[in-house]
This record gives structure tokens, C-alpha cells and sequence, in this order.
């Protein structure tokens, strides 16, 4: 008994037993789920998927020790959430992009968006797609990217690696089709254009959906004669254009099941957000651009869902970046308003704006508004009855 | 139908460690310590000095006011002192100190019987406030309390609480196994006080052996409007109000408009209670043993014991066998107090004595927004704004975020990935509000 008296027991406050769930777990087992993407991202475009891999990844955690070693706090880059910032901003940014691009992008989106704001758990914008769009606005020539991407496929050599590809200036040369999402010119002669309206409109309209079917075929490198099913086949599995991380569609839905089942995802945040957007598409006309500089819009109730759903980067958004635990509201309420809303800008930026990809701004847009929503979501306390 | 309420968790809950294990009785050591605080209310008043010779079950702490309860001596002997003592809360607590002479002899009047079909409604009321009976699954509020509800809150339905939803004890399931016919005719005579119809005795689907005892019981003694529930096996099933919504889909009313189960009609007992009141009405005996459960990483030999209130912790911790321990914890390991010698006394409300070598959590991080905590809630908080409200001292948006319906159960703390400690942050808001407002009525 004496023995046991003299030993120190510690006062702790309850709960005396915790989960073994910590943040380095989750932030890791995301990372793990995406490896799959990134390997598939290297066979598809090639080796400099791995090198603008590298690059970000590694800006960011050296970015974020130096950050942490000189505020002289607890250094945690380690802790798999750097790691995941570069991962997430390399797979929304093209394979080949200049390797500077990679270094100041993940730079920006560690320094300023997650530690300028007080680190992790602080940041009120996702991290890497705060840093997409300020890339974006600093190397403007980056949009015409943005819009027109490698086309790897048949004639690509997976391997063959030169550094100078990287020169930001060589670049636009790589480009060889537009995205999937991209929205055809339409020429008419002066004949048409003197045509009645209704006329017009419909040569206007079948044009244009023919030049969007052959965007398709160029985007996933089939040739003319394919069939639009065989398309939307090779979107899916990833044999397309366009980011790095965001072609893999059937990998990224299984990373999000994965996810779910660990119960690190809210399942009404991606569901809720490409319900929403693919209806909106559905319902709302899309802008046609014509040569003459004037517009007109395609019929109403005849969206094509399946290219906005695997065309663009609508699958990495909804799934691996609103769903970020830190930008996204908290209570189920909220998250369901949150994707709603992302859905509805997403349709709206891609069918009416002057840009084809409106996933990631429209997340921005939205985890400016978490706050709020979270104030006006909270649940109903217990007990709260109005008897 | 699965008989559950929103939020909580399952967790591997351990109680096959000592749920099958044969009940020992403690060893009644030479000296004991009976803190004159072990309920919720007023302390007692000591109503013995030093040297004062006591026998077994006589009074030695008076109640002062309506919600207090009088504490006994558990054993015969010699008052040693009056003195303060290490207590359970972490502090020291005006206790008498009793020298056991071993005989056991009783106070007069106290283990004669009486039917309690005999006794009117005031004098078995009585008799439960004289046996010092207070809730005995880990709360300690006076239990004649309960049982005299205002006239303008009619109770319809006594649920008595077998939950038992805290990991690793097994105490109250013992006493359901050993003892069901106590429990049960306990619980009729809160009903006949309380002029209630239904009775509910409810548990847990890990406990469906108990239940079936509970079931097989009530039958043979032709018990009417008697039921045993089975609600679904999670944490914190056993709290009352989440009981009450289980069982019935009532919703206590919020503590900020001071609501109560008796507020839907109900009142909730724990079965160890039940067993106390039958045991005080029937037989005169106050309380002055309970059911422990001694268990955790350091016990060689963990088990349930009978133990006299006032018996050192360390008096069953040796008989248990303990080594190496690192905290103590007295109650369960969710909502258990920690303290900081062996040497203090089971209570009332000592539930169980928990020997653990608790590793190092690790430092807490920033909240990462995960809302693991919003979703465990059973009060529907979101414990993450408390949590940081109450580290910024922001105690207004702590009183905004109703931090007063906390009801202190552990689970948001439990599952934080960032190993906040957020209940400890809401009890520190709460005791902050509770000095602004002080301040505030007397100014």
C-alpha cells in the first residue's frame, strides 16, 4: 500500500479515454486515397506529372516548416495537411505546367491562404484553390491553358522527359485541343445571317452541338467516326485532357466512397453540389459564341450532363475540395446549402460566364459564405421546444 | 422499433472484464472516512464529535434544507474526528472519521422490516430521505426529491435506468442480475408514491440476459403496467433525457428555462437507487453500502464489490490487486472524476474505481472545423464555437451557443482529432458565466 500511495497520479479532466482519430491520420489517409489518381495522372501525361507532383508537394512542406520556424511555433509539416495542400493544387493545375508556376503557387497557398489566416483550422478559403485562381490572375497567358490542355493519348510518350517543355514560353505549344468543357465558335456564312430568326438559330444551334461532339472526340483522342458513348466512356476512366488530378473521374469517386466510409466525408456536400449543378446545366441554355463577336443560346431543358459531369473538374471539386473539413460549414444543414450553392454558381460560371471551368471559383465563393451559414444552420439544442 | 436518440457513439465497451464475475464483498477496514458532502444540495451538518461512540446506520451528518440528504455510519465504533478529508471533487470535505470495532452492532429501528403496502405516501417519502438515498448512478440528487414532484406536474411514466452506458462499469448490471426482485419492487413503490401508471424498466441491448431476468421478475410478481425496454447500446444512452427521448420521444425541456424529466411526466431512477429505496422502506436500512466496480489496466484482478461507504479506495484496490497505476478515476472512464490519492473514500455516488496507466494524449491542435463533435452531440450543441469561445474567454457567444445545455457527457472530447479539451473548456465557461451572473443579481 505504502508503495502504491507514493506514486503520482495524474489529474486529468473527463472524458479519460479519446478516439485514436488524430488530424495527421486523416490528413494521410486523404493523401492516400488521391495516391492512386496521381500515379494514374503519371502514366497518362506522362513523367512531368511526377515532377510538377514533386514540386508542389515539396514547396509546401518546406514552405510551411520555414513559416512555422519563424512564427516559433510547433513545426507540423509533417502532419500530411502540407502535403495534401500541394497534392490538391498540382491535380488542379495542368501536368505541365512551368515549373516556377508550381513553386510559387504552392508557396502562395501555404504562406497566404492557410498561415496568414493563423495556419491550420484557420484558413477561411481552400488553400489550393485560392492558389489556382491567384496563378491564374498572375500568368494570364495561364487561362488560354486553362481552357486548352496537352492532349496526351496514343501519340504521347509517357517517359520521354525535357526539362525544356517547362519553359513556361514553349508551353502554348503543347496545347493541342480544347477542354471538354470548352465552348466552340460558331461560324455562319452572310447567307445565314440573313436568315429569319428561328431559322438562324436552329442552323446556329446544330452547328454548335456538332462542334461540341467533335470537342469531345479531340479530348479524349477518339477519331471522328466514334460513337459519343465511347466519349464519355474515356472521360470517365480519365483518357482526357485537362488537369492533372481531375481526369481520373472513376478514381475519384471510388477515393470518395473510401472516404466516406472512414467518415471523413459528409456524403451531402458532393452529392448535393453535382446534383445541383448537373440539373441547373440540365435546365439553363448554354452561351454560343459566334465569329461575328454576337452571341446566341442553346435550347433550354437540353443540357448535356454527362460532359459537364466528367467534362470538367466538377468530380475533384465536389469531392476532395468543398468537402474540406476547415472550409466547409459544419452542421448537415449548412453543408446541403454550401453544395447547393456551389452547384448553382458552377452552372452558372460555366454556362453564362466567359470561362468554361467554374468549379473552383464557385468554391471559393461558397467558403466565403461558411460563416454564415453556420450561423444561421445551427441545430436545434435539445430541449429547445416551444410546449 | 430501435429505441435510440441523436448523436453518441458505440465504443468497444470492455465490461466483459468483470460483468460475469461473482459480487465479493470489501473488506470493512479499521478506519473509515464518511465525507459530509456526497450529494448534490447543501452539506450535511455533523450531528457527532470526536469520541462519540456510533453504531451501525445511525445518522452522524444531517440534511440541511429540502435538497440535502443526511449521511450514516456504516459500520459501529468510535468517531475519531471531524475533520477534513481528501475528497472525491478533488479538494478536501468535512468528514467523520469512525473506528471500527468490527461488531457491526445496529442502531436501534434501523433492518426492522416493514411491508411497505402498510406505509402512506409521507411516511415511505420519510423513510427515503432518512436513509440518506440520493441518485446512485454517478448524479447524487436527494431522491426523496424526486419523489415529491409539485402538484402541477403530473408524472405518468417512472423509467428506471439499467442503461448503464459508461465503458467498463457493470455494477448496475450485477445488481440487476443478483438482485432484480429489490430493483423492481424499488421501483413499484416510486410509482405508488409518485401516483404514476406505467412503470419502465429500461436497459441496453448489450445487457439482454438482464433484461430477460428483469422481464422473468416482474412476471412472477404480477406487476401491472410494468414493462422492460431494451434501447440500443450507445453512449450516453444512460443520461436521463436521452433515456426519456429513447424510450418515450419526450424532450426534457432545455435547463435554461430550468426544465426537468418531471416537466414530460417522468422521473428517472437509477436501479441501484431502486434497490436503495426498497431496501430503506422494507427493512429501515439506510444507505450505507453500494455495488463498485473495480476495474482498469492497472487492476490485476478486477471485479464488483459490495463496499461500505467510507471504505478508502485503496482498501479494494489492494484487495483487487493494483500496480503501476497512473491516474485514478472514480466513476466511469467518459464522465469519471479523476483524483489524486488513494486514500479517498467510495461515496454514494461512486459508481466505479477506475486503476489506469494512461498514456500521454499528446498536445491539442487548432480546431480543424471536422464537426465530429456537432454530429456526437446528444444535446445538438456545436462544441466546437464552445470550444474556442471558451478559449478566446468569449463567455457572451459561449451563453449565445448555449452552453448551459451541456450536459458534461465527453463525447465531443472523445472523438476530437485535434485532442481539444472541450468539455473541460465548456465547464470553464460555464463556471465563468456563473460568477458574471452571481456578480450581476447581487449588484
Amino acid at each position: 500500500m505504502a508503495l502504491n500511495t507514493a506514486i503520482n497520479l495524474k489529474i486529468t479532466s473527463s472524458p479519460h479515454i479519446r478516439t485514436s482519430e488524430t488530424v495527421p491520420r486523416i490528413m494521410w489517409t486523404v493523401n492516400a486515397v488521391l495516391a492512386p489518381v496521381g500515379l494514374f495522372a503519371i502514366y497518362w501525361f506522362g513523367w512531368r506529372a511526377l515532377l510538377t507532383m514533386f514540386l508542389c508537394v515539396g514547396t509546401s512542406v518546406v514552405t510551411e516548416f520555414w513559416i512555422q520556424r519563424l512564427r516559433k511555433i510547433q513545426i507540423t509539416c509533417w502532419d500530411g495537411s502540407a502535403v495534401l495542400t500541394g497534392l490538391l493544387f498540382a491535380y488542379v493545375m495542368p501536368a505541365n505546367q512551368p515549373w516556377y508556376v508550381s513553386v510559387v503557387g504552392s508557396a502562395f497557398a501555404i504562406g497566404i491562404a492557410k498561415h496568414a489566416f493563423g495556419g491550420l483550422g484557420n484558413n477561411i478559403w481552400n488553400p489550393a484553390l485560392i492558389a489556382r485562381a491567384f496563378v491564374l490572375a498572375a500568368w494570364p497567358a495561364m487561362t488560354i491553358l486553362g481552357a486548352s490542355w496537352p492532349l496526351p493519348g496514343p501519340d504521347a510518350t509517357p517517359g520521354a522527359f525535357d526539362l525544356n517543355d517547362y519553359r513556361y514560353a514553349e508551353a502554348p505549344a503543347t496545347v493541342t485541343a480544347p477542354s471538354p468543357l470548352t465552348d466552340p465558335e460558331v461560324e455562319l456564312t452572310a447567307e445565314e445571317a440573313g436568315l429569319p430568326d428561328a431559322e438562324r438559330l436552329a442552323i446556329i444551334r446544330e452547328r454548335w452541338q456538332l462542334k461540341v461532339d467533335e470537342g469531345l472526340r479531340q479530348s479524349t483522342g477518339l477519331p471522328g467516326d466514334a460513337s459519343s458513348g465511347q466519349a464519355y466512356l474515356r472521360l470517365f476512366l480519365g483518357a482526357r485532357n485537362g488537369c492533372l488530378g481531375e481526369t481520373a473521374g472513376l478514381l475519384l469517386i471510388l477515393g470518395g466512397a473510401f472516404l466516406l466510409i472512414r467518415g471523413y466525408l459528409n456524403w451531402r456536400v458532393p452529392v448535393f453540389f453535382i446534383v445541383t449543378a448537373l440539373v441547373v446545366a440540365f435546365i439553363l441554355p448554354e452561351k454560343i459564341r459566334l465569329s461575328d463577336g454576337s452571341t446566341a443560346w442553346s435550347a433550354w431543358f437540353e443540357g448535356d450532363m454527362l460532359r459537364q459531369l466528367l467534362g470538367g473538374g466538377l468530380l475533384i471539386g465536389a469531392i476532395f475540395m468543398a468537402t474540406d473539413m476547415v472550409t466547409s460549414p459544419v452542421s448537415n444543414k449548412g453543408a446541403i446549402i454550401f453544395a447547393v450553392g456551389c452547384g448553382i454558381l458552377t452552372a452558372l460560371i460555366r454556362l453564362m460566364g466567359g470561362y468554361p471551368e467554374g468549379v473552383s471559383y464557385s468554391i471559393i465563393l461558397m467558403n466565403t459564405a461558411v460563416p454564415l451559414i453556420d450561423r444561421h444552420t445551427r441545430p436545434r439544442t435539445f430541449g429547445e421546444v416551444t410546449a | 422499433m430501435v429505441l435510440t436518440f441523436k448523436g453518441g457513439f458505440h465504443v468497444h465497451d470492455g465490461k466483459e472484464l468483470t460483468k460475469d464475475k461473482e459480487l465479493r464483498t470489501a473488506p470493512v477496514p479499521e478506519l473509515l472516512v464518511v465525507p459530509l458532502s456526497q450529494h448534490i444540495g447543501a452539506p450535511c451538518q455533523a450531528s457527532v464529535k470526536k469520541k462519540d461512540e456510533v453504531r451501525m446506520g445511525q445518522p452522524v451528518g444531517e440534511a440541511r434544507g429540502f435538497v440535502s440528504a443526511p449521511v450514516h455510519s456504516p459500520v459501529s465504533g468510535i468517531v475519531k474526528d471531524v475533520k477534513a478529508a481528501p475528497h472525491s471533487s478533488g479538494g478536501r470535505v468535512l468528514s467523520v472519521l469512525i473506528e471500527n470495532d468490527g461488531e457491526d452492532t445496529l442502531y436501534p429501528g434501523v433492518g426492522e422490516r416493514a411491508d411497505p403496502k402498510d406505509l402512506s405516501r409521507e411516511e415511505i417519502i420519510d423513510r427515503v430521505k432518512n436513509a440518506g438515498i440520493v441518485g446512485l448512478g454517478g448524479a447524487t440528487f436527494p431522491a426523496h426529491v424526486k419523489l415529491s414532484p409539485p402538484k402541477d406536474k403530473p408524472i405518468d411514466t417512472i423509467v428506471i435506468n439499467g442503461a448503464e452506458c459508461e465503458p467498463l462499469l457493470t455494477c448496475d448490471y450485477r445488481l440487476m442480475m443478483d438482485s432484480p426482485e429489490s430493483v423492481i419492487l424499488g421501483a413499484d413503490i416510486v410509482r405508488r408514491v409518485t401516483g404514476a401508471k406505467r412503470l419502465i424498466l429500461a436497459t441496453e441491448d448489450n445487457k439482454r440476459d438482464a433484461a430477460a431476468v428483469l422481464e422473468k421478475k416482474v412476471a412472477e410478481l404480477g406487476l401491472a403496467d410494468t414493462s422492460v425496454a431494451v434501447a440500443k447500446t450507445k453512449y450516453p444512452q444512460g443520461g436521463e433525457k436521452q433515456l426519456i427521448k429513447a424510450l418515450l420521444n419526450r424532450e426534457v425541456p432545455t435547463p435554461r428555462k430550468r426544465g426537468l424529466p418531471m416537466d414530460v411526466g417522468v422521473i428517472v431512477q437509477n436501479v441501484g437507487t431502486c434497490h436503495a429505496i426498497y431496501e430503506a422502506v422494507a427493512k429501515n436500512m439506510p444507505l450505507i453500502e453500494r455495488l463498485v466496480t473495480v476495474v482498469g489496466t492497472a487492476v490485476e484482478n478486477p471485479g464488483n464489490y459490495t463496499a461500505r461507504i467510507g471504505t478508502p479506495c485503496s482498501v479494494l484496490l489492494e484487495d483487487a490487486g493494483w500496480e503501476r497505476a497512473t491516474a485514478l478515476l472514480m466513476g466511469g472512464p467518459m464522465m469519471g472524476m479523476a483524483v489524486y490519492t488513494p486514500e479517498v473514500p467510495v461515496a454514494k455516488g461512486t459508481s466505479g474505481l477506475l486503476a489506469e496507466r494512461i498514456v500521454s494524449d499528446g498536445d491539442p491542435r487548432d480546431c480543424i472545423r471536422c464537426a465530429s463533435c456537432v454530429e456526437v452531440c446528444p444535446a445538438r450543441l456545436t462544441p466546437l464555437d464552445l470550444s474556442v469561445a471558451s478559449e478566446s474567454q468569449n463567455w457572451e457567444i459561449a451563453e449565445e451557443y448555449h452552453v448551459d445545455d451541456c450536459i458534461e457527457c465527453g463525447c465531443c472530447s472523445y472523438v476530437c482529432p485535434s485532442n481539444r479539451p472541450i468539455v473541460q473548456q465548456i465547464r470553464h465557461a460555464k463556471a465563468a458565466l456563473r460568477k458574471i451572473r452571481s456578480a450581476g443579481s447581487a449588484g
